[in-house]
């Protein structure tokens, strides 16, 4: 996608007069314009703060959002390291049973439904979607700031609900445990049902922009695969989410009216609680990993210097898991009493997930081949995605077979193989993906040392936590015991030190940004080079409206050739000369004459 | 915008979403549904006291003329059939996860029983009642091969050509 | 708006408040789209993929109910005599003239005629009122006869149960007491010939079901009251009515909801 503005060039180089007020090249999305000089206290920031609140401005709610899912990273992560931390030894060492018992449920809960659903879409999507797309905002931008706060509402509930005693039910809520557990199941459902709007609203938001947004020339074959991954999951949130709605209404009804249409002592059965459950939980996974495998895409091909190999492969197998993943949830059940049939055939479409996923990896690992790749923090953060989420995704092909299930279901095999692919699959894609549009979103260049070293911290970290789990629920320990024998002693505790590590790694990726904020070295239109349009035509941040000019797009996202070597066509058939560069935004322009980042960048290759 | 890059606002006719139906289609349609509506309650009326009987076949039927009526609101009503394929096809989507979530559901609650031939002793336990039956059997084999197979007063049955 | 004869220039020096060339364009369209063409798209698109998780919230339920039917057939066509199919019937055709009404003020609106629009919404929020007022008598005969959902269904005296969840409390005051009363209105919880144990089963379904549909018929009676009133202000006109044409997407998906609730629950 290059830069064809292909106006008279004379206009474009005096910059000077082509600027209308407030639309200079600085003008920021992240800023307001301040008081007077005279304003004092908390009329200052009043203006900021109530220009935030109520913006329709997809940038800042994106932003918004990153700032809120992190916050409940935080917390659930706090709680897992509580966790483990009781786990050092058998005994109950801070934790009561039931303690622990709330603790796994506020880690499980937050980490799903308030953290991974709503983190890559609401807050990097929200924030690159559009501006991906070339379009000035998302379809319904006061349906955006809905979304928002509609989230907020959910989650607040969910704090409620924890503060009011917690919740012991582990954050699947089956029945019947959960219809007689007097724990504060009511506003747990509540907040899950209301956050699943939140998450429907974006998911319709998206479709439509993608479908009815997109620039000229962007056709869907010229769509970022990032994008490719946010329709097939919006596709998935809008389809499965009002599921999770009905069940957590019936669930709460249960409760309240005792309605037996899970309670087998009215003739209810109790398995489909667990059918409408998965029939949302399962998409769900995709909902959590499909906008990874959409970052790692985008890392891949632009610290490789090299167009993603198999792009129509990947575009399409994002499509292909979100609708197979409809057709799974069975495997969660084979030990629940569910039918042999359904059991069979829920084992075999499972495997068939293997199929686009395997797609995926071999693209990605391609797509390095005879690159230039460059190691920056983002890439080594994909590099790791890869490694774990192959042995996440394989750990899950192992996990699908049906006798081999029966002897790893709810052991720490199970906690250890969804670890890798939510944690190290989707974790390590977003962190990836911060340091990635870090730049674009804040101006500033993260550490890349600092990031470096954290990725091999989080990764070392990560590994020995829950490669232990692999080992340890193979022989046989069962999850959600606060608990253990004596033989499992010395696994735990490497376990548990390997969190500490995890922790550490995750707390200089926050120091690196905050570090940023203040610290860091402005950044380019274009540190890295890519070629979608986000980096090609805005500044860093971006404008208000994202563009000066709405962008004409003449190629794919990772035709790297043709940008930066600018011997492009006019796009028009008419003979145009190659593209003038456009001085105010970044681009290829930016690339000879930017500012010392201390990074080297290695020459784009041509062969 | 790639598709939408005529110019703005032509209310013509001609352009999907902005179809004008006449009133004639609309009142058709409605009579229609109501023509359907007196057809399904008049053949549960009388499936229910007897006067036809439809048996498994009144689910079916009952269906059936509800999906009728339902793609007649969706065609005419909401203007489906005039409008752009995307709206159809995410329409027609729901419809298949429904069917989808319905049919994979009853996979289970439907066949519970299917496979369930084994008791739910542990195999080696299993193993030596089979084995304690077989030498039981054995040990019976005498007394059974003693006793002729077809009496005497059977063999009136046994038609002989 | 802004294409150009050759060569191609999107030229929008105003950024997000202007639409470059004058053509002029109207109030309704939002400064990030191009055209009110792909405005109306937009949200049209918007509007189905709503429905879209309507159908699927209400589906949950749809299979609920297609489930245990299969579990337990004899208790669906036992339960559902208990249902007044005439008021049911009167209710699907309210229910079809109502999305007549509203199809048929997209009609007038598009043809610019705005009174007939209006009167057209009002008729539509009259007639849905009136189907709450038939569910509103049909509720309250239930409520009457002890005919609650799940562990609250009242049975008749000496009905033996066998569910663990079911029990003396369960069962109606005697029937003697009341049938002296000579109350022709009055009905004893209980009487209503049930003896289905896992008639609480279908009657929780029966008002999971109906409720949110009934809260559905309530929200589109708000949502076109609110339509009637701007229309009658003149908001809407032949160049802009995407509001009436969404929201009456929506009441014709409450509409085919019920079209298939109605046989379900109280015909066969």
């Amino acid at each position: 996608m290059s830069t064809v503005t292909t106006a008279p060039a004379p206009a474009k180089t005096s910059a000077a007069p082509a600027h209308p007020p407030g639309h200079e090249p600085v003008h920021n999305y992240l800023l307001e314009p301040g008081p007077g000089p005279d304003v004092k206290g908390f009329a200052r920031v009043w203006p900021t703060v109530k220009a935030w609140a109520t913006t329709v401005d997809h940038k800042r709610i994106g932003v918004m959002y990153l700032f809120t899912v992190s916050v409940f990273f935080a917390i659930a992560g706090c709680a897992a390291l509580l966790v483990r931390a009781e786990l050092m030894n058998p005994d109950m060492d801070f934790l009561t049973a039931d303690e622990y018992n709330r603790m796994f449920t506020l880690h499980g809960v937050m980490m799903v439904f308030l953290f991974i659903v709503p983190s890559i879409p609401a807050s990097l999507g929200n924030f690159a979607l559009p501006i991906m797309l070339g379009a000035k905002d998302v379809a319904f931008p006061k349906l955006n700031l809905m979304s928002y706060y509609i989230f907020l509402a959910g989650a607040s509930l969910a704090v409620y609900a924890i503060l009011s005693g917690g919740i012991d039910t582990g954050w699947t809520f089956y029945t019947p445990y959960s219809d007689t557990t007097n724990t504060a199941v009511l506003p747990m459902t509540m907040a899950v049902f209301v956050a699943g709007f939140a998450s429907i609203l974006t998911g319709i938001n998206f479709i439509v922009t993608i479908h009815k947004m997109r620039a000229p020339g962007l056709t869907w074959n010229r769509l970022p695969l990032f994008i490719w991954a946010l329709y097939a999951v919006s596709i998935v949130q809008v389809l499965a989410t009002p599921v999770i709605g009905i069940t957590m209404v019936l669930l709460a009804m249960e409760r309240l009216v005792g309605i037996g249409i899970f309670d087998p002592a009215l003739g209810g059965d109790p398995v489909l609680f667990q059918h409408f459950f998965w029939f949302y939980s399962h998409p769900a996974v995709y909902i959590m990993i499909l906008p990874a495998f959409g970052v790692i895409s985008e890392l891949m091909g632009t610290f490789s210097r090299q167009r993603v190999f198999g792009y129509r492969a990947i575009a399409l197998s994002s499509v292909a898991i979100a609708m197979l993943g409809f057709l799974v949830w069975g495997h969660h059940m084979f030990v629940s009493g569910q039918s042999p049939l359904s059991s069979i055939v829920f084992s075999v479409i499972t495997f068939l997930i293997g199929v686009p996923s395997g797609i995926k990896i071999l693209n990605w690992v391609a797509t390095m081949y005879k690159g230039s790749v460059w190691l920056t923090a983002a890439m080594l953060y994909s590099l790791a995605f890869i490694f774990l989420f192959t042995i996440g995704g394989l750990t899950g092909i192992m996990v699908g077979a049906l006798a081999v299930d029966i002897h790893l279901h709810d052991t720490y095999f199970v906690v250890a193989h969804f670890h890798y692919v939510m944690m190290g699959g989707t974790v390590f894609a977003m962190i990836g993906a911060l340091f990635y549009w870090w730049p674009k979103m804040f101006g500033r260049m993260m550490s890349e040392t600092w990031g470096r070293i954290s990725a091999g911290v989080t990764f070392f970290g990560f590994n020995m936590t829950f490669f232990t789990q692999f080992i340890l629920g193979s022989q046989g320990m069962p999850r959600r015991y606060f608990t253990y024998l004596p033989e499992y002693h010395d696994l735990h505790q490497v376990s548990t030190v390997g969190s500490w590590f995890l922790g550490l790694g995750l707390l200089m990726v926050l120091f690196n940004m905050i570090w940023s904020l203040f610290k860091g070295k402005p950044a380019p239109g274009n540190p890295w080079g890519a070629a979608t349009l986000e980096w090609t035509h805005t500044t860093s941040p971006p404008d208000h409206h994202n563009f000066h000019r709405t962008p004409l797009v003449t190629h794919g996202p990772y035709d790297y050739d043709v940008l930066f070597s600018g011997d492009g066509y006019g796009g028009d058939g008419a003979g145009t000369p190659a593209p003038v560069p456009n001085p105010e935004v970044g681009g290829p322009q930016e690339m000879g004459k930017s500012v010392d980042l201390g990074l080297s960048q290695p020459k784009p290759k041509h062969d | 915008m790639a598709e939408n890059a005529h110019t703005s606002s032509g209310h013509d006719d001609g352009h999907h979403g902005h179809h004008i139906i006449p009133l004639g289609v609309l009142l058709k349609v409605f009579g229609a549904l109501i023509f359907l509506t007196i057809l399904t309650v008049v053949l549960g009326l009388w499936e229910r006291d007897g006067t036809i009987h439809l048996g498994a076949l009144s689910v079916p039927v009952a269906l059936g003329i509800a999906g009728v009526k339902a793609t007649l609101v969706a065609m005419f009503f909401m203007a489906l059939k005039y409008d752009t394929r995307v709206n159809a096809l995410a329409f027609s989507l729901s419809i298949v996860f429904l069917v989808v979530f319905f049919v994979f559901t009853f996979l289970d609650t439907g066949f519970r029983d299917t496979f369930n031939e084994w008791p739910d002793t542990p195999i080696d336990e299993r193993e030596l009642q089979e084995l304690r039956l077989q030498e039981r059997n054995e040990a019976l084999q005498p007394a059974f091969e003693a006793q002729p197979l077809v009496l005497p007063g059977d063999t009136a049955l046994i038609r002989t050509p | 708006m802004a294409v150009h004869p050759a060569p191609i220039t999107f030229d929008d020096p105003h950024g997000g408040h202007g639409h470059g060339d004058g053509a002029g364009h109207p109030p309704h369209l939002k400064h990030y789209f191009v055209s009110s063409e792909q405005q109306f798209d937009a949200s049209k698109l918007g509007m189905w993929l709503f429905l879209v998780t309507e159908i699927l919230l209400f589906g949950g339920m749809f299979v609920a109910y297609g489930i245990y039917r299969s579990m337990y057939p004899e208790l669906f066509t036992e339960a559902s005599t208990q249902l007044d199919t005439v008021m049911g019937a009167v209710n699907t055709a309210v229910l079809l003239l109502s999305s007549l009404t509203v199809a048929w003020s997209i009609r007038a609106i598009q043809l610019g005629n705005k009174k007939l629009c209006f009167w057209l919404l009002v008729a539509t929020v009259a007639l849905a009122g009136m189907f709450m007022v038939v569910k509103y008598f049909e509720y309250t005969h239930k409520f009457d006869l002890g005919i609650f959902p799940g562990e609250e269904m009242v049975y008749a005296e000496g009905t033996t149960f066998t569910l663990p969840g079911l029990g003396e409390e369960n069962f109606g005051p005697a029937v003697d007491e009341h049938a002296a009363e000579g109350d022709d209105h009055h009905y004893v919880p209980g009487d209503h010939g049930l003896t289905n144990q896992r008639a609480g089963l279908f009657f929780s379904i029966y008002y999971m079901m109906t409720g949110i549909h009934g809260l559905h018929v309530l929200i589109g009676m708000i949502a076109i009251g609110i339509l009637a009133v701007k229309t009658w202000r003149g908001k809407y006109s032949a160049e802009w009515y995407t509001p009436i044409e969404n929201v009456g997407l929506y009441w014709h998906v409450v509409d085919v909801i019920w079209i298939f609730l109605f046989p379900l629950m109280y015909l066969i």
